[in-house]
């Protein structure tokens, strides 16, 4: 199952005959003609009639997005929508980053007069909300929706009109908090705005229902947007790519997509009772009239920790498939793989009563809980062992890739080691609600997720950009991120046990916290230059780095077979699997399929198991109605936080942009 | 290894072609589709929706001890027949999934009209239903949650019904044949889904306060 | 239903484990007050049917394993098999599940229900 494999000396993958590859199943009933299994039209121009620069060029105009603010507004495009969301999560993990710089100067010292209580409370939770849901959330779907199509070898992602639609939604839900903020109506009751705090008794104004608007929609797109992620991971593979062929970074996605699926509802659930008890006066957390305030919290953290599990899990896919990448051998523990995110993603529901032990519940009850959150810890260190001992049998090469992946096994473990501390109920107790819980956390997102996707970063920027990012500069940003993160949060953990508590905007110079967060100020500096380096690099090399060609790093996945970056139709031809890493099974020779449309938009749907090719579905053309779709919305949430009437006029457009995206228009798509 | 030496920039990998899939049909029925995928995912996701609602409601339930409040338990003839309404639209609904995959025009039109009438009946039923619920929503904990879960039904319930008018009318342009058919399949698997939720909120919202 | 038995079913195992983890979870969690009220000691029983539905879900994925009809063509890797493959994930899955349910268990007989 795991034997090595040199990529020089591989001998070709057998092609499977095409009965294997094909369901052959007609579309139609017995005894009933269906529309469907038509021959098709004689001039329509298909690819196995064209090839070489014709093909490439035709299939361009056929997926391309036109030129113009209107072209650019419709775009279907995953690779274009894909790469907005990357750059716009990662603006809002500037923006977090800027606001936790702005706390750490005020923290430096005791008794500092640079930020007030009032601002102090409005940037740990913009801070805590953004890194959370605008950037924790969306990160790993964005690269799913860039990536996901190319690595299963189809041309677009599955629903893209709905895929727009949602990077909208999601774009103008982030922008409008940070323009409440800007206009000092920002959040200010922490990034899980427990009631009765955030309730309509002690937060009159406006600021929480920004919040909890926010939530309501970002979630929605994030939601939209996992349900692409299955379907297309389902049914749009590449024939021949049966399960377990599926290269690590797929599963990863796929399963944060049912996590996504399974626990933002909680979350929209939550902020939709949090705004209507201040909107329309309802009480479900009102105590005086029935509700109560633990259901917000039950309802929040049912989302919550799969939340950190939502964070985590896209890491574990970049961190695979760097790893196979820069060992040079197939991923050691393929199954063991991919039975620890599956089991890992199941486990992280069972952990929400985690995040109360100091509530009070009876102790019984509690150590179910306690039993899942230890034992969550075998697939992790499954995962840990099988990446390890995919490098120690490969010959890895340590490129900046690596090295943040490197930067990442030492920091999530020492994070692991802090949670298994915290884990322990006594313990949970003394420190709760303390610094010690803040490096705690930090650790473990930002050696969970930030450095893996740093090191994705590098890996993918030739995809993405054509271009090799700077070596020299790398090798600064990840010392530099390192070494400043550890100065950051280590002394946080001692602070905490100090008995620092956290979102405390001063303390006294008495209490001997001074030199410590002195220090943690500093490696926040630190920090922040790494990350200033990392932008320079960014934006040098991708003007003028090398060129880095299809597939610079050698690597054995569909995305590298294609162009970098990609034309719009992502491949010439749609790619025939008969490998886990078919680039190193097929070194000169891709096998492909041909008979699919050159004028028209037309994909491979597959069944869902064994990867055979079913059908040739349409796939969307551009529109400019999702983006009209996604103002429609946001006019009527953005309204509904001063009248409630908003939803009842705010349906009408909405409803007449909905009608206009899914109303047949022409031939073209009307043509099955 | 940047632009290794085997790889020069320009060169595409020589394809080698092993299928053709000219003969693909255009579309397919029920889970050969994309969309049926599609709509089984959000039928997840609101299908948690419902659960965490009802797993509220009898949170409260649990809090309070006295059930429903102070108020009284909404009317129930109104809500009976609106089940049984809901129930019986399952037939009609079968069969326009029927004859949309024997791709019968005809049929289909006969029965989208049928679902079409039916569903605006419900909403208006609804709307009654709504009226005799004995409580609002900012009077309580309890007549919160209940105005919640009906809220939420009758958000599927008008987001189906738009859907089934528009589909129907569709189906009487040019435009009725094909993939639409399948259109016509997935939307009546959406009824499903939409009956199948409120079933349970018919028994938790109707029943169980009585109990 | 015997033939069903010996044919196994690959996938039963990525669905019993989590299923009867979840009842495990939820019904214990739910038992605590009532085995505090009466010191009956029912949480351990619960976790024994538990885990052997788990297991149960993990013998058809095994015998789902046995039985999987080679489909395409195995390649280097080993890969090429995609229902041997789920069953192999089933089983995994639901030892994985059966573990945690039997430590529901021990908890169940290590506590009174009535700790705070
Ligand atoms: C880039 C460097 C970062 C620094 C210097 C930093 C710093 C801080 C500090 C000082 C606090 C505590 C504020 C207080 O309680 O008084 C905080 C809170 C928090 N941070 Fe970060 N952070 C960073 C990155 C991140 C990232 C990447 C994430 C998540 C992916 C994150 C998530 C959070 C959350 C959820 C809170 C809690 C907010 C609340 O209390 O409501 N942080 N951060």
């Amino acid at each position: 199952m795991t034997q090595t494999l040199a990529p020089h000396d591989v001998a070709l993958d057998a092609v499977p005959e095409p009965t294997r590859l094909l369901t052959g199943q007609p579309a139609g009933m017995p005894g009933v003609q269906s529309e469907a299994d038509a021959p098709p039209d004689p001039r329509e121009l298909r690819d196995d009639q064209v090839d070489g620069q014709e093909l490439t060029a035709r299939l361009a105009r056929t997926w391309g997005t036109r030129k113009g603010i209107i072209g650019a507004l419709s775009t279907v495009d995953h690779k274009i929508i894909g790469r907005r969301y990357i750059i716009t999560a990662f603006i809002f993990l500037f923006l977090g980053g800027l606001s936790a710089v702005a706390m750490r100067m005020q923290l430096a010292r005791p008794e500092s007069g640079l930020i007030g209580p009032d601002l102090y409370n409005q940037l740990f939770t913009m801070h805590g909300t953004t890194m959370m849901f605008l950037f924790g959330v969306p990160i790993g779907e964005a690269f799913a929706v860039f990536l996901l199509p190319l690595m299963l070898g189809t041309r677009n992602i599955a629903f893209a009109r709905l895929n727009a639609y949602s990077y909208y939604v999601y774009l103008f839900g982030g922008a409008m908090i940070w323009f409440a903020f800007m206009l000092n109506i920002g959040p200010d009751v922490g990034w899980f705005a427990y009631v009765p705090l955030s309730g309509p008794e002690f937060s009159p104004g406006k600021r929480v229902d920004f919040w909890a608007q926010m939530i309501t929609f970002t979630e929605v797109a994030g939601i939209a947007v996992a349900v692409q992620i299955v379907v297309t991971v389902f049914k749009m593979r590449a024939p021949g790519m049966t399960l377990d062929r599926i290269p690590l970074f797929v599963w990863a996605e796929l399963v944060n997509a049912f996590i996504i699926i399974f626990a933002l509802p909680a979350v929209v659930t939550a902020s939709v009772m949090l705004i209507m008890d201040r909107l329309v006066g309802t009480h479900f957390f009102n105590p005086a009239e029935g509700g109560d305030a633990l259901l917000y919290q039950h309802l929040f953290w049912f989302f919550g920790h799969p939340e950190v599990y939502i964070i985590f899990i896209p890491a574990t896919g970049w961190v695979s498939a760097i790893v196979v990448t820069f060992s040079r051998r197939q991923a050691f523990g393929y199954i063991p793989l991919v039975l620890s995110m599956i089991a890992t993603g199941f486990l992280s529901f069972g952990l929400w009563v985690h995040h109360m032990f100091t509530t009070g519940l009876p102790q019984l009850g509690a150590s179910f809980f306690t039993a899942s959150s230890m034992l969550i810890a075998i697939p992790n260190g499954i995962q840990i062992f099988c990446w390890i001992a995919t490098l120690w049998d490969g010959r890895p090469v340590f490129r900046t890739p690596l090295l943040f992946v490197m930067g990442f096994f030492f920091i999530f473990v020492a994070g692991g080691l802090s949670g298994i501390m915290l884990a322990s109920v006594p313990i949970d107790a003394q420190v709760h609600d303390t610094m010690f819980v803040v490096a705690h956390f930090h650790y473990v997102l930002i050696g969970g997720n930030v450095f893996p996707l740093l090191g994705a970063v590098y890996y993918w920027f030739p995809k993405f950009t054509g271009r090799m990012m700077s070596e020299r500069l790398g090798k600064w940003h990840f010392w530099l991120a390192f070494i400043g993160f550890n100065i950051t949060f280590f002394p946080m953990h001692i602070t905490g046990l100090m008995g620092m508590p956290r979102r405390v905007y001063t303390y006294l110079p008495e209490m001997g916290w001074g030199n410590l967060n002195l220090i943690s100020t500093l490696g926040a500096t630190m920090l922040f230059a790494s990350f200033v380096v990392f932008l320079v690099n960014v934006v040098v090399s991708a003007r003028r780095g090398a060129l880095a060609g299809p597939n610079p790093w050698d690597a054995g996945t569909l995305e590298w077979a294609t162009s970098s970056p990609p034309l719009p139709q992502n491949f010439d031809r749609i790619p025939v699997v008969t490998n886990r890493e078919p680039l190193w099974a097929h070194r000169n020779t891709l096998p492909v399929v041909a008979g699919l449309s050159v004028e028209n938009r037309e994909v491979i749907i597959s069944t869902a198991t064994a990867g055979r090719a079913d059908l040739k579905e349409s796939s969307p053309e551009p529109s400019i109605w999702p983006f009209l779709a996604a103002i429609a919305t946001t006019v009527t949430f953005i309204g509904s936080i001063f009248t409630p009437w908003a939803i009842v006029w705010g349906g009408l457009p909405t409803t007449i942009t909905l009608l206009g995206w899914f109303w047949p228009k022409g031939v073209k798509e009307d043509e099955a | 290894m940047t632009a290794s030496p085997h790889q020069p920039l320009s060169t595409r990998l020589h394809h080698n072609v092993v299928l053709n899939v000219r003969r693909l049909p255009s579309y397919g029925h029920g889970s050969r589709s994309s969309q049926w995928w599609g709509i089984m995912g959000f039928c997840a996701a609101e299908g948690i929706g419902f659960v965490l609602a009802f797993g509220a409601y009898f949170y409260l339930v649990f809090i309070n001890g006295v059930w429903p409040l102070s108020s009284k338990p909404p009317d129930i003839y109104t809500s009976t027949f609106h089940t049984a309404l809901m129930l019986a639209s399952l037939w009609p609904n079968y069969l326009a999934r029927k004859y949309s995959e024997r791709e019968d025009l005809l049929k289909v039109r006969r029965y989208l009209v049928i679902m079409s009438v039916l569903g605006a009946a419900l909403l208006g039923l609804r709307v009654v239903e709504i009226a005799l619920l004995h409580t609002k929503w900012d009077h309580n904990a309890y007549g919160s949650i209940v105005w919640l879960l009906l809220g939420f039904h009758t958000l599927h319930l008008v987001t189906d019904v738009v859907n089934t008018i528009v589909l129907t009318v569709l189906m009487f342009t040019r435009h009725g044949h094909g993939r639409r058919f399948n259109n016509v399949g997935q939307n009546a698997d959406y009824w499903t889904f939409v009956v199948a939720a409120w079933i349970p909120l018919y028994v938790i919202v109707y029943l169980f306060p009585r109990w | 239903m015997t033939g069903w038995l010996t044919r196994g079913l690959p996938s039963a195992g990525i669905y019993a484990g989590p299923t009867a983890w979840l009842i495990s979870t939820q019904a214990n969690y739910a038992l605590v007050p009532w085995v505090c009220a009466n010191q009956i000691r029912i949480i351990p029983l619960v976790a024994v049917m538990m885990a052997a539905a788990s297991l149960l879900g993990g013998f058809l994925s095994w015998r789902g394993y046995i039985t999987a009809a080679p489909t395409p063509h195995p390649d280097s890797t080993g890969a090429g098999r995609p229902h041997r493959f789920v069953a192999l994930i089933g089983v995994g899955i639901a030892l994985l599940f059966t573990a945690v349910i039997i430590i529901h268990g021990i908890a169940g007989m290590v506590f009174h229900g009535c700790e705070r």
